[in-house]
């Protein structure tokens, strides 16, 4: 999962970047609302976190830019004045959700769980693929009853591909949504990832919940059996 | 007389003293209309009091002198009339005034010797006993001067007297001395019925004067009384400034008003915005403590405490400070397009609840105030609602007379009866408020406060919470 985040307090950019790197989020930070705006055109988000008190550019620009541009990734806003104005102006623009500074991180990262889960169009924190449940506000996942211990990165990748199930999703975007900007792109690393999490949610081959489209990439197979809306 | 005996003087007159206590007793008034027309109802009498007084006292002189100029004429036609006949005097009878021969006529004339010695006296006043005494002088003026004189006593007279020499045909100088006596009261009368139109015609000139004044001072402060009613429209929202047109003395107050307040609302605004600066470059490095501390393993759970503290705090007197400042104008906006707002807001923030919201808001509901402030209001209102229900929230709005009534109610569990009051109460500090409750609901009430809004916690239709809030129209 890809997050674009802008805050220009250092200190802060840097702490939160480094829980969110830890959550298995792939961070690019910007400090100002003119670096957020090039990264937007530049890449690929599922993400982005923006403090409304930005320099150059302020953040309600920057977020009405990003939907100017039919950007459709989730935005949670930042904000430090509290007030309903500034609240209902950052969502107005454009955000899906707000967080009043200062935060707790768990409150920053469960409304970004939250805002993914509807983006991929979940109603429900609890995805169930035939046998597979995810249960995205514990960030758990059980096949067949039976806990599946993962790493926060081997969650958001299968988190990614379940948000794109069906889809077939090319090791190129994996790699882009999946790693920072500066990872060595080596399409084998993807292959022996992908094999590692195919063990863990499948260790006897009967689920075969991810395929391999010869030549394009992975595809996520189970159909959501409850609530894909 | 020195001026320290007249201070004495007027320290010890009773009426001087009575007079000061009346006016020191007398409240100062309070309009300039009154003020104006005090001062002229004291000058104005006055004034007219000594114009009557200057003409009445002309008036009069100039009938005395008419009066001498007439005896004048009296006299000297006595004179030509005036025969000696054997030491004996005889005035030609059908000569000099015919009041002379009539007798009381009021007119009367005697020539006598200076001794005192009448010699000859009119025929009207021979049946006068009192003229005789008045008559004849025991101190007559010196040869060759006149004396006139108004006579109080013991009748009210004017005597002209003159003494001349008398020369005989044998050559020889008698003086004489001629009187002439005119009762008074002919004159007097004439001068009562000056007095009397007089007075009747400044009296009149008086109240056309005063009733002109007022009708001017009501013209003259017109404008004036615009201007209040202007400013009265200004602070109920009727209108955002000054209209540019007034006369010319007030034309650079209305600007100055006018500049002062666009200043005021851009202060204001930079207030508000500094204000937000404030908080935003408090809160981030709060933000930047809170995940430090949760990030070191050390016991640090006074450290959170304080944090959130800091938090709450910085929270609260910010909102407050900007929610309740002073002097704000209180300028019209729509209702609904701020509830739609919100709605907008919470349907997004609760997606996962996606709470039902039942609207009943007049399109033209009107709403007077800061729109941040109501937005502010409504918006802790609403996101508790939000909080609180199951499914349903309903948001009314209606008027009554002097109220906007704005009614939000959810189907939760509501409010227990004996929590009511606690959350209502006023002036609380934002550290005494639970976790979990927020600062939402004291700024609510301080921004209530600060509009003397009303806010009432109550059970709804709906099963839930009812929160019933009176804004001034």
């Amino acid at each position: 999962m890809r997050l674009l985040l802008v805050e220009d307090e250092a200190p802060l950019r840097e702490q939160l970047a480094q829980h969110l790197q830890h959550n298995g989020y792939a961070v690019d930070s910007a400090a100002d609302g003119r670096e957020a705006l090039y990264l937007v055109g530049e890449f690929s988000y599922d993400l982005a976190v923006i403090d409304l008190g930005l320099p150059i550019v302020d953040g309600i620009t920057v977020i009405r830019k990003i939907r100017e541009q039919q950007k459709r990734f989730p935005i949670l806003v930042l904000t430090a004045r509290g007030r309903w104005q500034d609240k209902v102006e950052g969502l107005e623009a454009g955000g899906d959700d707000y967080v009043v500074k200062p935060f707790h991180i768990e409150e920053v990262l469960a409304r970004l769980n939250a805002l993914l889960r509807r983006s991929g169009g979940f109603a429900s924190p609890l995805l169930q693929f035939d046998k597979l449940i995810i249960d995205t506000a514990k960030q758990e996942v059980r096949v067949d009853d039976r806990a599946i211990e993962l790493t926060a990165f081997e969650y958001k990748a299968l988190l990614y591909l379940t948000h794109r199930h069906g889809q077939v999703i090319s090791k190129t975007e994996l790699t882009e949504h999946l790693y920072d900007q500066d990872f060595d792109r080596d399409s084998n690393v993807i292959e022996v990832f992908i094999g590692r999490l195919r063990k863990k949610l499948d260790p006897d081959h009967t689920l075969n919940p991810i395929n391999t489209v010869r030549g394009r990439g992975y595809r996520f197979e189970l159909k959501s059996s409850a609530d894909a809306d | 007389m020195p001026i320290e005996r007249v201070t004495q003087l007027l320290k010890n007159n009773s009426w001087f003293v009575r007079a000061r206590e009346l006016a020191q007793k007398l409240p100062a008034p309070n309009s300039i209309t009154r003020r104006l027309l005090l001062a002229s109802v004291i000058v104005l009498p006055l004034y007219l009091a000594s114009i009557g007084w200057f003409l009445s006292r002309s008036f009069e002189a100039s009938q005395l002198a008419a009066a001498l100029e007439r005896y004048r004429v009296q006299f000297y036609s006595l004179l030509g009339a005036v025969e000696f006949d054997n030491e004996e005097i005889k005035v030609n009878a059908h000569t000099g005034d015919p009041r002379l021969r009539q007798l009381n006529s009021g007119l009367y004339a005697a020539i006598q010797h200076p001794q005192g010695e009448v010699l000859w006296q009119s025929p009207s006043s021979e049946a006068v006993e009192l003229t005789r005494e008045l008559l004849a002088s025991d101190d007559p003026p010196l040869a060759g001067q006149e004396r006139f004189e108004v006579i109080s006593r013991p009748a009210p007279f004017l005597r002209f007297q003159y003494q001349t020499m008398w020369e005989t045909e044998d050559g020889e100088d008698i003086p004489l001395v001629f009187t002439v006596l005119e009762d008074q009261s002919a004159l007097r009368t004439e001068l009562r019925a000056f007095m009397r139109q007089l007075w009747l015609g400044l009296g009149s000139a008086a109240l056309l004067l005063t009733i002109a004044q007022a009708v001017i001072l009501r013209w003259g402060l017109q404008p004036l009384r615009k201007l209040a009613h202007d400013l009265s429209d200004l602070e109920q929202g009727r209108r955002a400034e000054l209209p540019e047109r007034y006369p010319e003395e007030l034309q650079p107050l209305a600007a100055n008003l006018n500049q002062l307040l666009d200043r005021e609302q851009k202060q204001r605004e930079r207030y508000r915005n500094t204000l937000g600066d404030l908080a935003h470059s408090l809160k981030t490095p709060l933000a930047v403590l809170r995940q430090q501390s949760t990030v070191t393993t050390t016991d640090n759970a006074l450290l959170n405490e304080q944090i959130a503290r800091m938090d709450q705090l910085i929270g609260y007197q910010l909102q407050r400070a900007v929610a309740s400042s002073p002097h704000r104008l209180r300028q019209k906006f729509l209702l609904r397009p701020l509830i739609d707002k919100l709605i907008a807001t919470f349907t997004k923030v609760y997606f996962d609840k996606q709470p039902q919201f039942r609207i009943a808001i007049d399109p033209t509901c009107e709403c007077r105030g800061d729109e941040a402030d109501l937005l502010e209001v409504l918006g802790n209102l609403l996101d508790n609602a939000c909080k609180a229900c199951r499914q349903h929230i309903a948001i009314s709005a209606n008027y009554s007379e002097r109220w906007l009534l704005i009614v939000i109610e959810d189907d939760g569990a509501g409010i227990p009866e004996h929590l009511r009051a606690g959350i209502l109460q006023r002036g609380q500090r934002a550290d005494t408020y639970q976790p979990g409750q927020g600062i939402g609901l004291a700024v609510v009430i301080d921004i209530l406060d600060s509009y003397a809004a009303e806010l009432d916690i109550g059970s709804g239709a709906l099963g839930g919470a009812r929160f019933s809030m009176r804004w001034p129209r």
